[in-house]
């Protein structure tokens, strides 16, 4: 959405991250039916264009879609229970918790997000629940560090 | 994608934030079968209608 909006610092970030030959972007199937959901249903006209924006520009911003094998789906749905009991998330942030799951699922190393939620969330206490589950750990940050860290 | 620019700021856009929280406020709760409808109509968007069982699946 941010990115549809033009703002500045968040294409910034994703540029960088696109032009490092090492990095892949991709979106999680959260993510998708997120933007889908508002593309489809939204009543406020600007944010339905956002939505629809974001997703018809994925491809030409270098981002790419994934989505998961039906067992992942699963694990998703464990973790992110996990997620609230432990108190690091909301347990009304299913959304935010399976688009956490579902990076580390996809083997992403880093995700990238304004949510407060998730970068929130201490990132040792991530591992260690990842860990747990057989997941590598993931690296939450802020478009804002992207820009700082790939200068 | 634009040419790269300075950031100005390093602050989320307001108003993205909030559309993405309803956005997310108005999913959390929809079930496995409404979430399945809209990530192929996602893929439909993305790629024009043509591949939307294309995506890339992983797995560990």
């Amino acid at each position: 959405m941010d990115m549809a909006d033009g703002h500045a610092p968040t294409i910034d970030a994703m540029e960088r991250c696109a032009e490092r030959p090492n990095l892949a972007l991709v979106v999680t199937p959260t993510v998708v039916h997120e933007l889908a959901w508002g593309a489809e249903h939204w009543e406020d006209a600007k944010k339905k264009a956002s939505a629809t924006k974001a997703l018809t520009s994925l491809l030409r911003w270098k981002i790419n879609p994934l989505n998961l094998k039906p067992v992942g789906h699963g694990i998703c749905e464990a973790v992110s229970v996990q997620l609230a009991r432990r108190g690091y998330l909301p347990a009304e942030e299913r959304n935010d918790a399976f688009v956490l799951v579902e990076a580390a699922l996809c083997g992403a190393k880093i995700l990238v997000t304004w949510d407060g939620h998730l970068s929130g969330i201490p990132t040792e206490n991530l591992a260690a629940l990842l860990t747990e589950f057989h997941l590598a750990p993931v690296l939450v940050t802020t478009p804002a560090k992207i820009n700082r860290l790939f200068r | 994608m634009s040419a790269k620019k300075t950031p100005k700021d390093f602050r989320p856009s307001p108003k993205a934030a909030q559309a993405a929280q309803e956005l997310r406020a108005r999913t959390n709760a929809l079930s496995d079968t409404e979430r399945d409808a809209l990530f192929h109509r996602g893929m439909q968007l993305i790629y024009g209608g043509h591949k939307g069982t294309q995506a890339v699946t992983r797995s560990r």
